[in-house]
Order: C-alpha cells, then structure tokens, then sequence
C-alpha cells in the first residue's frame, strides 16, 4: 500500500535559508547553521522527503544553487525535489545531475509551456512537479506566479486544469495565506483539489504542529510539507513523524 | 570493480553517495574497457525510456551492457534503468530496450481505475521469490517514482508491489537485477540492498 509522506521544505536564497510567512522571508541561517542546527542526515531519517527551492527573487544562478543541493543531500537517502528559476532544460539538467530526483517549476508553467513539455519530454513527467501559489481574492482562489508577485487572475482549479494539459507529475500547492503562519493548511481547498486531480497532491502552507499533519494527510492528499525552520527544529520532526504513526496515518517504514 | 554507467541521464549523485557510505570503490564512467573489466555494472535511469535509449546506443553502451551480461557480470538496474533492460517499452510510442530480460514496459493509467499517476512515494516490496539483494519476505518500504511498469514475458524471480494490482517492483534473471525503486532514496531499506549486491560473488 502506498504510504502518505511528511516533506521539508528548504527555502534558499543568496546563501541563506529562509523563514516565509505569507511570503515575506526573513534569514535564518547558512548551510553552517544548517548542518549544526538541523544535522541533515540525522533529521532526514525522520522524513520521507526533502524540497529545496531558489528563491532569490534577484538573481537565479542555477549552478551556485546546484552546490547547495548536493551539498544537502550528500548525507541523506531519500528523495529530494529541487525548483526556483527554472526557465529551460539546461537549467533542469543542473538540478539533476545535482541529486535532484524530481524539479519543481512554478513560473514557466504560465510563462511557457513549450520549455515545459520539452523538460517533461527530456526527463519524463514523473520527474516534475508544478509549485502552485495562491491566495483567496474576492471569494475567488486566485493563482500567483514569480514568488507571489504577479497576481494571474486565473481561479485554481481553471489553472490547474492548463498544468494538467501541459503534463506534469505531482502538484505542490501553496496557500500564501497559511503560510508561516502555524494555523494548519488550508484543508477546505487542499482537500477539494485532492479530490479532484489526478496526481498527487502535497499540501503546503501552515504547518505548526504535528496535528496539523494529521488533519491534511487523512485524505486523498498523498503528502504534507513544512517550511518551518524552527517550529520542527531539534527532535521536532521526529516526534512529528510519531505523533502521526500513533494516530494512524500511514508513513513509510524503516529498519533503522 | 563496480562501474556505474554513465550516459548523462539518472541521479549518479546520489547513487555515488551510497556506495560511499558504504565504503565502496567505485568508477562512475562510460568507458568501454572499465565497463568490460568490472564484475558489476549498475544502470541508473530517471527520465524516458527513449531518450535514455537513445543516449546508451549513442555511446556504444548497449553493446557493451549486453556483452558484460553474457560474461556473468551482476548487473543492477534502477528504475528507468530496470526497464531499459527488458525488451520493449510503450513510453511515448514504441521502443526497443537492451532485451536481456523478456517483458514489455507499459502505462499504469491503462490498467489502474482510481490511483493517482504517477505512483509516487513509498510502497512495500513483497519479495515471495527470494531475490537475494532485497529484503527476505517483509513488507520493506522503498521509493518509487513512475508512470510504467514492467510485465514480464517470462519465468523469472520477482518481487510484487500493490498499487490496485500487484505490479512487479523486482526482478532477478541470473546475474541481472532490476530494481523499479530507488534504492538510494530508501533510507536504511536501500542502503542495505547495495550492501548486498556489493557482497555478490561470482
């Protein structure tokens, strides 16, 4: 049976990792701080998943960013999905050849679906997952490209149907609103659109503690993720991971 | 000395990190000789079926994969590289693979009704045949990350995963192993299938 998966999500810019809430960044620290703080290989055996993403809104130089990924997962065994800039499939090889199992393209998908099918085309669908921003406005879900700041005027759902044409693998949705906030996800929308797409959904946007988790991952939803440095710093991911063990949800097993 | 083939496509990275957690020497190449000299080969693959293809034929190293086979070099595939081993895949058309092992390599969303694809995340590998590099009999968790899935066309040892039917996430014909996972995305569960096909001997 196929399990849910508990995903950090490391926000990256201009050396720094970043704490967001509702997409304002605040530094935390640098890789140093990283591997004192966090010890990634310690903390990636309470994981299922590691996200790292670019999100210098200055300048993008994929390879830099390349470094920072293999150094992150030189230590770790599970899957990691690199994204933040990516424009072209030079820009996706980069990412792979890093250690990167999967990319996550959030921009492109709206700037230009040809760059798109052509990385999907090279390294297959499986491979990419579209990164989702979104925000209620007007009663309506309204989607948001370029780091939360170009507002689409596309609902959700109308955008995610033009992604699913396009092609993509998973679907990493974003509720700005949520995010960094600590309040839980924004289940009414997540579970809706988990309902309704047909690949997999990971929710993002709100995590503060493990029973947020528990909420999100009782449904459809196949994956949860986090971004917050300090809320599961220390043994918080791993008592996060037991916490939904002893509630039921379904998590991967380890012989450790 | 265990080669990993190197042919611009798959996550090398990360397999390389493995084999030195483990402490293992290894070549991470496409040269003809290494190839021909080691007694393992590994065959990495994330992507499509017919770009990798196309690569391995580019570089000559299909010729050179089949012939290691023939000299009982172990060989391991993973994931892409599993099926780039059987015979033919239906990925984006039709395309011929390396055929040392007989089977078709076809879409989960022609058989599947109400999963997600792709099947992504983890799942447990059912090993009732005794493929000796994966775990005896438990229900090991591993990840898996694709939209294909092999179906063998003849009598071999596998390993079944369920994803509204069980699928075969394993294989093992002689010396040639398949893997339709990521062992080195599998914690402690993968690391422990590479120590064992490094403990293989001839």
């Amino acid at each position: 049976m196929l399990k849910k998966r508990l995903i950090f999500t490391l926000l990256f810019s201009d050396g720094y990792f970043m704490l967001s809430r509702n997409f304002q960044l605040q530094k935390v620290g640098d890789i140093i701080w990283l591997e004192k703080n966090y010890r990634f290989f310690e903390t990636s055996k309470y994981i299922d998943e590691i996200i790292i993403l670019n999100v210098d809104k200055k300048k993008r130089n994929p390879l830099e960013f390349g470094e920072v990924v293999k150094r992150v997962v030189s230590k770790s065994f599970i899957p990691v999905t690199a994204g933040g800039g990516v424009k072209c499939k030079e820009d996706a090889a980069v990412l792979f050849k890093s250690g990167a199992d999967k990319i996550l393209i959030n921009t492109l998908y709206n700037s230009s679906a040809n760059d798109v099918s052509s990385i999907i085309k090279e390294f297959g669908t499986q491979a990419v997952v579209c990164g989702i921003d979104y925000k209620k406005i007007n009663n309506l879900t309204s989607v948001f490209t370029n780091n939360g700041q170009d507002f689409l005027g596309i609902e959700l759902e109308d955008y995610i149907e033009k992604v699913l044409n396009i092609g993509v693998g998973e679907i990493y949705l974003n509720s700005m609103e949520k995010d960094g906030t600590g309040q839980g996800f924004d289940n009414e929308t997540i579970k809706r659109i988990s309902n309704k797409v047909p690949v997999p959904v990971i929710a993002a946007g709100g995590a503060g503690k493990p029973e947020h988790f528990i909420d999100v991952l009782s449904y459809s939803t196949n994956a949860a993720a986090t971004a917050n440095l300090f809320n599961f710093i220390g043994g918080g991911l791993k008592n996060a991971r037991k916490f939904l063990i002893e509630n039921g949800i379904k998590l991967p097993h380890w012989d450790n | 000395m265990i080669v990993i083939i190197d042919y611009d496509i798959g996550n090398t990275h990360s397999i390389t990190q493995v084999l030195e957690h483990l402490g293992v020497k290894y070549l991470l190449t496409r040269n003809k000789e290494d190839i021909l000299q080691s007694d393992k080969l590994i065959l990495p693959g994330v992507g499509a079926f017919g770009p990798a293809m196309s690569k391995l034929i580019t570089y000559g190293l299909d010729k050179q994969i089949k012939k290691a086979a023939q000299n009982d070099c172990f060989i391991l595939g993973i994931c892409l590289g599993m099926q780039l081993l059987t015979t033919v895949s239906y990925e984006d058309g039709k395309h011929e693979g390396l055929g040392l092992v007989n089977g078709e390599v076809k879409p989960f969303n022609k058989v599947i009704k109400s999963s997600k694809v792709p099947h992504v995340g983890f799942n447990s590998v059912q090993n009732h045949s005794g493929i000796n590099i994966l775990p005896k009999n438990h229900d090991a968790d591993f990840y898996f990350t694709h939209s294909y899935f092999f179906s063998p066309l003849e009598n071999i040892k596998t390993a079944v995963t369920n994803y509204e039917f069980d699928f075969v996430s394993a294989f093992q014909k002689d010396n040639v192993y398949g893997v339709q996972f990521h062992p080195e995305k599998s914690q402690s569960n993968g690391i422990n299938v590479f120590k064992k096909f490094m403990e293989l001997k001839c």
